[in-house]
């Protein structure tokens, strides 16, 4: 009778203690879950307030007739486009299913700001912008109307949001055609419709289908060419034996061909990998995965020698003007220069290792997409001009003429003044045509070198 | 005794507030000194930096009241008379160009603006997480790969704008989800995160990469394709 006692008891306690601690796990998971879904249902109930925000927005934006008043506006819609678009990067959703509706957001926001600007430098909205305005407002009220529709399901349901982390989890798992579809499906395919944008703006449509200025007209290269062109970019240190193949395609808005070079010699973990453009077989990047040992090599000797390696390498004039340090690599980054003008959007990196000196790698990618021999407009302010519009609290130094990017097309030719306020420096861009003050950067000194923001 | 004690502590309290009250009326004094830190000087204009004209003046035998601190008509007229054996035009304001002709430099006015703590190594830390959760066993050019199509989606309008919510969006990356993201960082990730920084992109301008070895959405291939690096599939 004795014998089967302890055993039981001991069962009944393992249970208890078992039964106590699953309990436990329960309540926890419980309020975890209740936590995530007010999270969730925080940032679904904003993104619905930022749309009707939006919609009222846009639709006051059709109506008001002071540019002023517009301006304002304006500026409201794209702060409210922003923040419903980081509402909406907080649900449960893949990109796959917000994909659309973030886009509309975004480009809402980009397009709204596009016109404060051309309202600032005192342009009108021709009917056109409004046209474009008005089919914005007739998407949002689309937007909201689902949106609605949604809120009626999320009050029905405190636990729709764990609901769909759910059905998205099993919608990874299996294919998805047998998984109904969401609501928020159903909302991102309404956004199919909405008209495709193009403004000078940095999310305008237009510019994903931008072509390489620097290629165009050259000439389709071989492989073969392709090959020997990646062993001629290679910066040779000593005489090793290297040897090239090809070893794959790039698709993007550059078609390249993706060559490998290593040292014949063995030593195989030291690979060079390049894109060679398949027009006219120019270096898209190149990049060396060796990691640089201790330094022998300055950073001013390393300067010389990534501008060097460009003029060998048919780069024309280049300047340095700005350089980061990363480990023991340093990143220069090299500008073009035309008749004496520093031109900002033609931009080749080099990086250098400062144990041998030798370039790592190069990218030169926005430098294919932009370079070309341009037309500078004549300067109608002089430097002095140009010095006296700056804000007197800045001690100011330089002035050098640069060509820089404005908008998501547009390039100025303007003064580049440095401007010291306490310990802070800054860059001042006044536009030698017209005088205005185009932009404003922050220099910050980091122990890798001088970012600018 | 007690009593006594009581009294003092009174004294002490009075004295306390005494200290404080001083203490604030200096403050109070302090105020419009400041305010008045202006360096351009006339009519009606106090404070020491008019005893420094005056004394200047005076020394020159320009000015001969007193040493008062009080922009009146006689510091005018001695100014006006400076101004005019000097060549400047005679309006009795000492603006930039009389100081230096008094021979007082200006110590420039500089705004109590502190040095500005803004950094991107947050950024390069995160990158790097993200890169060693997801590619931490791919070539170092896959690595960079990773890093640039991160950078990618923040210029994609399909995507948030900030590095952060790119990041962290839900079913955004597996190793966030799934906290492979949080092991120690490698030197080669984080060196992969900043030549991504810096503009290294071998992706082609890819937004989206996926190991074709593993179950993915079958949506995915719809992308286009546009380069293989190492196991992993870059597409726009």
């Amino acid at each position: 009778m004795k014998k089967w006692i302890i055993p039981a008891v001991l069962g009944l306690l393992v249970l208890a203690v078992a039964g106590y601690w699953g309990y436990g796990q329960m309540i926890a998971n419980r309020s975890m879950e209740i936590h995530l879904n007010n999270k969730y249902q925080r940032a679904f109930y904003d993104l619905a307030d930022r749309v009707q925000d939006l919609e009222v927005l846009l639709s006051k934006s059709l109506v008001a007739a002071d540019p002023g008043l517009d301006h304002n506006l304006l500026m409201d819609i794209r702060q409210q486009a922003a923040f419903a678009q980081s509402d909406l990067s907080q649900l449960p959703l893949s990109g796959e299913l917000a994909g659309r509706t973030a886009r509309f957001l975004t480009q809402t926001g980009d397009y709204a700001y596009s016109l404060a600007g051309r309202l600032n430098n005192g342009s009108q909205i021709d009917s056109e912008n409004w046209e474009t305005m008005n089919q914005l407002y007739r998407q949002a009220v689309e937007l909201n109307q689902e949106l609605q529709g949604v809120q009626y399901q999320v009050a029905q349901n405190n636990s729709y949001f764990t609901g769909l982390v759910r059905q998205l989890q099993q919608n990874l798992r299996e294919t998805p055609d047998d998984v109904p579809r969401s609501d928020f499906q159903k909302m991102d395919e309404q956004m199919q419709r909405y008209p495709t944008l193009v403004y000078d703006g940095p999310f305008s449509e237009h510019l994903e289908q931008v072509e390489p200025r620097a290629l165009k007209g050259l000439p389709e290269i071989t492989p073969e060419e392709a090959r020997k062109n990646a062993l001629a970019f290679m910066d040779r240190k000593q005489e090793a034996n290297y040897q090239a193949e090809v070893t794959g395609n790039t698709n993007g808005r550059i078609r390249a061909y993706r060559v490998e070079v290593f040292d014949g010699a063995g030593n195989s973990g030291d690979r060079t990998v390049f894109d060679i453009s398949k027009n006219g077989g120019k270096v898209v990047w190149m990049l060396n995965s060796r990691q640089a040992g201790a330094r022998t090599v300055d950073v001013e000797q390393a300067r010389q020698k990534a501008l060097e390696y460009l003029k060998d390498h048919g780069f024309g004039e280049m300047t340095s003007t700005y350089y980061q340090l990363h480990g023991n690599s340093v990143t220069f980054n090299l500008a073009a220069v035309q008749d004496g003008v520093i031109i900002y959007p033609d931009l080749v990196k080099v990086t250098v290792a400062l144990d041998n000196g030798a370039v790592t790698g190069v990218e030169s990618a926005g430098y294919l997409m932009s370079h070309r021999e341009r037309d500078l407009p004549a300067v109608k302010i002089s430097r002095e001009q140009a010095r006296d519009t700056i804000n007197p609290r800045l001690e100011t130094s330089g002035g050098k003429l640069v060509l820089i990017p404005k908008g998501a097309t547009e390039e100025k030719l303007v003064y580049e003044f440095q401007g010291k306020l306490g310990e802070d420096t800054y860059l001042i861009y006044i536009n030698a045509v017209d005088g205005r003050e185009e932009n404003v950067m922050k220099l910050i000194e980091t122990p890798g070198g001088t970012l600018t923001m | 005794m007690v009593k006594n004690l009581w009294r003092f502590k009174g004294v002490f309290c009075l004295m306390t507030l005494l200290c404080f009250f001083l203490v604030a009326f200096l403050f109070l004094l302090r105020g419009p000194a400041a305010v008045g830190q202006e360096h351009i000087l006339y009519w009606g204009s106090t404070g020491d930096d008019v005893v420094r004209v005056q004394q200047k003046l005076s020394q020159w035998g320009y000015y001969t009241g007193p040493l008062d601190g009080y922009y009146a008509y006689e510091t005018y007229r001695a100014v006006q008379d400076f101004q005019r054996n000097n060549g400047i035009s005679p309006d009795g304001v000492v603006d930039r160009g009389t100081w230096e002709n008094l021979g007082l430099t200006v110590t420039r006015p500089v705004p109590e603006v502190s040095r500005g703590a803004a950094s991107d190594r947050s950024n390069i830390t995160l990158l790097a997480r993200v890169i060693e959760g997801e590619a931490a066993d791919e070539p170092f050019i896959g690595k960079v790969g990773v890093g640039a199509v991160i950078l990618n989606r923040l210029k994609s309008a399909s995507f948030p704008n900030s590095l952060s919510s790119v990041i962290f969006q839900d079913y955004a990356f597996e190793s966030i989800s799934n906290g492979q993201a949080y092991r120690p960082l490698s030197e080669e990730s984080i060196q992969a995160a900043q030549l991504a920084m810096s503009g290294y992109d071998p992706t082609g301008n890819a937004i989206f990469f996926w190991n074709p070895s593993k179950p993915v959405s079958p949506w995915i291939w719809s992308r286009n394709v546009i380069t293989r690096i190492g196991e992993h599939v870059f597409a726009h």
